[in-house]
């Protein structure tokens, strides 16, 4: 059978790959949900610079693995088989998305993500590393991951992940809903935890939260407000727009691995002296956890809907109306678990 | 005259009182309350527009609805004659409908690039 398109080039860029792994490459493993995720990184630079939101969740002594990653950097790769016409909208590339295949270039970076749902390989290629943005170091590979996750039950999900050991909670809301206020609020709290900021990995089947990256972000400006995160903050990356904090260097016992879904909690900032926390509507969870999930990764798009589905109506729907003092919005997510529970 | 709705490009859920309609294409999203969900169930079972008409016994606001699903793209003219026939309150409520577009930014977050003769796009000059 003669191979398609997408598998030429796959298979080029796996060779580019070995081709460039002579000297240093480095292996690691990492805890994904209930699977393994191995990546092969060319070099130990890379590995550094990608690594730091996965590294709450590497794992040694794997005998199997259930995806590999291959990440490199190379400027070998002097042209690529598709044409301007093909580029479409998320960096997808027409002819290259098949049954078995995904692409996608990340504009601005420069860098090719493939798929291949048969082998569940993927590849990460950049001409230099150096050009990959501060925010792919807060989510790296999630486009490979959430292409992955389509031939599970897992969702990658756009939205943050708190609560205690048993019991968790989604936050999701739009830019400007106080998601990312309110998430890191939780460090106040010796009794709350943080699964993820931005995303996280749920198992529609079990309702399982699991922590993906451990990276939080927050407006500069923010920090003014929520002065306590100014310590946690990673100096190092100067570029970024938002601050980063890696929970994991900076507050690991903060982390939550893993818990019980029960509550979607849709943020709102409403200015008010006392946080509420009142039920609301399975439709409106779904218009707060759907399309800015849909959206931000390629492909998928009907299979994403269809978990953010099954998930909502497992879920107990409440909007949580957020007065203004992060002391009080931890303590009223913090009474409102234990009442639960 | 009958509508269909491909469902490879829209995709919805129905909940007890609301409506979740997502355009995958515009990445729109929409919310439908009062009788905006029975008709959108009854357009998508190949009731025609006469039929929801006589039903409702109400013409304007859903000659009126049915123009805002087709300006939406939700919908498309067909000439199927297949109907499913589905139970329905036909206790007419206003039809109630809210467009988010605040995903299309995302869609058109990738910047218009030129691409050069080995493919490698570039931003394309101001």
């Amino acid at each position: 059978m003669k191979a398609s398109d997408p598998e030429i080039f796959f298979n080029t860029l796996k060779a580019l790959y070995t081709n460039s792994v002579a000297q240093n490459p480095s292996t690691v493993h990492v805890q994904l949900a209930e699977k393994i995720l191995t990546i092969n990184f060319s070099r130990p630079e890379l590995k550094v610079y990608m690594l730091g939101s996965l590294s709450h969740i590497r794992v040694n002594n794997v005998s199997s693995s259930d995806i590999t990653i291959y990440c490199f950097d190379s400027p070998l790769l002097t042209s690529f088989p598709w044409q301007g016409q093909q580029y479409g909208v998320q960096g997808t590339i027409e002819g290259f998305n098949t049954a078995r295949f995904q692409t996608a270039y990340q504009h601005g970076s420069g860098a090719v993500m493939m798929y291949d749902r048969e082998t569940k390989e993927g590849i990460y290629w950049i001409r230099d590393f150096t050009d990959i943005p501060y925010w792919e170091r807060s989510f790296p590979f999630r486009s490979i991951l959430h292409w992955w996750s389509r031939d599970t039950s897992y969702i990658l999900l756009h939205a943050a992940g708190i609560g205690q050991h048993h019991s968790a909670a989604l936050l999701s809301g739009k830019s400007g809903s106080g998601k990312s206020s309110t998430t890191l609020s939780c460090l106040l709290r010796d009794d709350l935890l943080i699964a993820g900021d931005d995303y996280v990995l749920v198992d529609t089947a079990t309702c399982t939260l699991y922590s993906l990256y451990n990276c939080a972000k927050v407006e500069w400006d923010n920090l003014e407000r929520l002065d306590f995160l100014k310590p946690l903050v990673n100096t190092t990356i100067k570029e970024a727009e938002k601050a980063m904090i890696f929970m994991h260097e900076a507050c690991a016992e903060k982390i939550m691995q893993r818990s019980k879904l029960e509550y979607a909690f849709i943020p709102m900032v409403c200015k008010a002296n006392k946080t509420s926390i009142v039920k609301c509507t399975e439709a409106e969870v779904l218009k707060s956890i759907a399309p800015t999930t849909m959206f931000q990764l390629p492909f998928g798009q009907n299979e994403t809907f269809q978990k953010c589905i099954t998930l909502t109506k497992k879920l107990r729907p409440y909007r949580i109306e957020l007065g203004t003092d992060a002391n009080e919005i931890a303590a009223a997510i913090s009474e409102f678990l234990i009442d639960k529970n | 005259m009958t509508y269909t709705i491909d469902t490879n490009k829209v995709v919805s859920e129905i909940f007890n009182d609301e409506a979740v309609i997502v355009n995958l294409a515009s990445g729109a999203y929409y919310s439908f309350k009062g009788s905006a969900i029975t008709i959108w169930q009854l357009l998508g079972a190949g009731y025609s527009v006469e039929e929801i008409i006589g039903q409702f016994k109400e013409t304007e606001s859903i000659n009126k609805f049915i123009a805002f699903l087709t300006q939406e793209n939700l919908i498309a003219p067909s000439d199927a004659i297949v109907k499913e026939t589905i139970p329905f309150d036909q206790q007419f409520m206003l039809p109630e409908y809210k467009k988010y577009d605040d995903m299309k930014d995302l869609l058109l977050l990738d910047p218009i690039h030129e691409v050069d003769q080995t493919g490698w796009p570039h931003k394309k000059a101001e």
